[in-house]
């Protein structure tokens, strides 16, 4: 019983307290860092994809030209 | 700029500037300055990576590297392509949104406590949950359905994990799904849109032919008689009477001329103007058509339409089969799998991926194709009718003779001949009007009043006298001019196997112009090829005399032929023929092979027939060659042979995997995972080429004609 109302109260307070923290200035710039970190992370796994797609084209077209060589 | 080398074979390299060397948006313009060098052929560039990949001719290894490394890509100037920028976002909204699904999932499911990741279940459960019920309202038993059971008897159990994985499976495989169908649509509008029409437009001082696609604002058009307008426009030289019916319905002409406005879709009847391009056409009317062309149950090849209503139908037997598995193992997982397996999304995805690959594909080689209902009936049917003149036979055919009668002059007959014939878009009118030209009999101070233009013949006034030119049946039938049957003989045999067209002058035959049309080279061919893919019955039919039309037959092995037909004529014959049971591919080019173009099951028609075959057609073979017929039925039946491969694969497969997770050799989850991985794959190898490469098609001829040696 003890445990849960301590619960409530913690939780109530949060809400008080929120969105003063939210709107502070060094949540924002938290926002803004995590958010370009995010776009950054997306850029970088598409680059890595690409570059594996690459990869793959290129040995591909190197098994073809060796098939062909060998062939002769 | 500084490059590394990532693969250098002879003819192809692939470079890689820094990988923020420059945006997607100067791909096309980093492409288009490797492609100025001369022995460049094909340049692909990726911003995500910084690579560009060079195909060159012969020695120059050494010249592309110079170029690479003097280049600087980021000061080279933005070139715009709707076409491009639409295909970049389609994949870049697709890889946004995979990754962001994926970082979703993960971050859920490792750093969410327990509760709230329960509690979010739930609210994404309701979403799946509300969709299966509204589908089932409606009635039907669809795969919302079958997706709605699995998460609901899995969160019923408790067991949260196994329904937010299948959440996370089923978002991911729509995903993938909308991505590859709006892949395939966008790839086959961009392929309409550079490879439909071409234009004439003025380059430098001469006509240069290009595709519409490529033109660009204030551009100069040159279009002539019996074409439509591709663009916008407002005429700068020249004079026409153009036809606006498509737009306002009135039936009569317009004339135009310099700085009067056109339109893009009207039809220049006579005359030919030079317009600036003030619109160019618009690239939502092709994704309309592209967007009509796959929803339309019209177009739909029906087999297509066949397996999407299969695939409903068998999703009851799914229900079924998880109260079965329910109530034999008592194990929901099991049973949730059972609903995890279902052929239709399949089914649904891989036939239309299939067939619009396949339009694609044909577009490619120069074959557009209208719907994939025609590809259906290109591959099944069993009869070709061909037009003779123009479609056999060349598309320009030759004077061979002029002959005067009654007292004319032979010169007078051809000048008067060229002077009439000149309105007409037909290639016998162009033949003679050539003849002319090349004879240096000019006609300028003789304007003929066109009368009336019909099939196979003109009627106009010349000096105030009436002058009619055409065919056998319009002149001395229609018109009835006099001919006395001794001069009909001695005409005959001077004609002999020509086509003739016949002048007269006031009521009486000035003279005959005896025009000789030799079949295509390929045309025989072309013959043998088809009956190779089956076709059982050759036909031709012509409007053209008897003795031209028996020996066009007996050199390229028709089985049956009818002369003297006509337009009326040929259309009641392919109907003929199909209420015998018949399939039938209509082959023609004239303006008087409509209504039989219309008739029968597939119409073909070649890219130098008038504009109305072409618009009536079904498939237009874009470059003039016969043989692309033949590569159109051999595409048409390895699509068919495809679908239904794929379609023993889906339902075999599947199959097994609910076989072996009800048995239990396989988890509930890898079944699901194993099914979702053979749909992608299925939809992805749907999107191979249908026919072999040009090198494979010759390695493969060379075998067989190898085997045949041997053999």
């Amino acid at each position: 019983m003890q445990k849960k109302l301590l619960l409530f109260a913690g939780g109530l307070l949060t809400g008080l307290v929120a969105p003063t923290v939210l709107k502070s200035k060094c949540a924002r710039k938290a926002a803004v860092a995590v958010t370009a970190k995010s776009m950054q992370l997306r850029d970088d796994t598409r680059s890595a994809v690409e570059s594996i797609k690459e990869e793959a084209q290129d040995i591909y077209a190197e098994a073809k030209q060796q098939r062909q060589a060998d062939a002769k | 700029m500084k490059i590394q080398i990532m693969s250098d074979l002879s003819g192809r390299l692939r470079i890689r500037y820094d990988r923020f060397a420059f945006d997607s948006d100067r791909d096309l313009a980093v492409e288009q300055h490797f492609l100025a060098l001369p022995y460049v052929h094909s340049a692909r560039a990726n911003a995500h990576t910084g690579s560009v990949l060079l195909c060159y001719e012969g020695d120059h290894r050494d010249d592309v590297l110079v170029a690479a490394r003097a280049l600087i890509p980021r000061d080279l100037a933005v070139i715009a392509d709707t076409q491009r920028d639409m295909m970049r976002s389609i994949d870049d909204n697709f890889w946004d949104k995979l990754l962001g699904r994926l970082f979703g999932f993960a971050v859920r499911r490792l750093l969410l406590p327990i509760p709230i990741r329960n509690v979010l279940t739930l609210v994404r459960a309701a979403r799946f949950i509300w969709k299966g019920l509204r589908a089932l309202t409606r009635g039907e038993l669809a795969v919302e359905v079958l997706d709605a059971a699995a998460i609901g008897a899995s969160i019923l159990q408790g067991n949260f994990a196994t329904a937010s994985s299948v959440m996370f499976l089923l978002s991911l495989s729509e995903l993938i799904e909308r991505y590859t169908m709006r892949k395939t649509k966008g790839m086959l509008s961009t392929s309409l849109i550079l490879n439909t029409e071409q234009v004439w437009v003025v380059r430098g001082g001469t006509e240069v032919c290009i595709p519409i696609g490529q033109l660009t604002m204030d551009d100069r058009v040159v279009v002539r008689a019996g074409s439509v307008m591709p663009v916008d426009g407002e005429v700068l030289s020249g004079s026409a009477v153009v036809n606006e019916s498509a737009m306002t319905g009135e039936p009569l002409g317009v004339p135009k001329e310099a700085g009067n406005s056109v339109f893009a879709g009207t039809v220049v009847e006579e005359g030919a103007v030079t317009i600036r391009v003030r619109a160019l056409q618009d690239e939502s009317r092709i994704s309309k058509i592209v967007e009509l062309i796959s929803e339309s149950e019209d177009l739909k090849a029906s087999v297509q339409g066949k397996a999407e209503r299969f695939a409903d139908r068998i999703v009851p037997f799914s229900f079924l089969l998880f109260f079965a598995t329910l109530a034999i193992s008592r194990s929901i997982t099991k049973a949730v799998s059972v609903l995890m397996v279902d052929y239709s999304c399949a089914i649904k995805l891989a036939t239309p991926i299939a067939v619009l690959s396949a339009m694609r594909e044909a577009s490619e080689l120069g074959i557009v194709v209208k719907g994939g209902k025609f590809l259906e009936a290109m591959a099944e049917a069993d009869t070709v009718v061909f037009d003779k003149t123009g479609t056999l036979t060349l598309a320009a055919p030759k004077v061979s003779r002029v002959i005067p009668v009654n007292g004319f002059q032979r010169d007078d007959v051809l000048r008067l001949a060229a002077c009439m014939e000149e309105h007409f878009p037909h290639s016998v009118a162009r033949a003679v009007v050539e003849q002319a030209l090349l004879e240096g009999l000019r006609h300028e101070e003789e304007h003929a009043e066109v009368n009336y233009i019909v099939a196979h013949g003109i009627s106009t006034t010349i000096h105030g006298r009436k002058a009619i030119i055409g065919s056998h049946h319009f002149v001395f039938e229609d018109e009835r001019t006099p001919l006395a049957a001794a001069l009909q003989t001695e005409l005959d045999a001077a004609i002999g196997s020509d086509s003739a067209i016949y002048l007269a002058i006031g009521d009486t035959l000035a003279g005959v112009i005896c025009i000789s049309d030799p079949p295509r080279a390929e045309a025989a061919e072309v013959i043998r090829a088809l009956r190779e893919t089956g076709v059982s019955q050759v036909v031709m039919l012509t409007g053209d005399t008897a003795p031209a039309a028996e020996q066009v037959s007996r050199q390229l092995g028709i089985d049956y032929f009818q002369a003297q037909v006509l337009p009326e004529d040929k259309a009641r014959i392919v109907q003929q023929f199909k209420a015998d049971g018949h399939r039938v591919i209509m082959i023609g080019d004239g303006i008087n092979d409509s209504p039989a173009l219309a008739a029968a099951d597939v119409s073909v028609s070649m890219e130098d027939a008038s504009d109305i075959a072409r618009q009536v057609a079904d498939i237009t073979l874009r470059h003039a060659d016969l043989y692309d017929l033949v590569t159109a039925r051999r595409l048409a039946q390895a699509l068919m042979r495809r679908i239904q491969r794929n379609f023993a694969i889906i339902v075999g497969f599947n199959s097994s995997l609910l076989a072996l997770g009800l048995f239990n050799v396989i988890a509930p989850g890898t079944s699901a995972l194993l099914h979702n991985l053979s749909t992608i794959s299925i939809s992805a190898l749907s999107m191979r080429p249908c026919l072999p490469s040009a090198p494979e098609q010759e390695i493969q001829t060379v075998c067989a004609q190898t085997a045949e040696a041997i053999g």
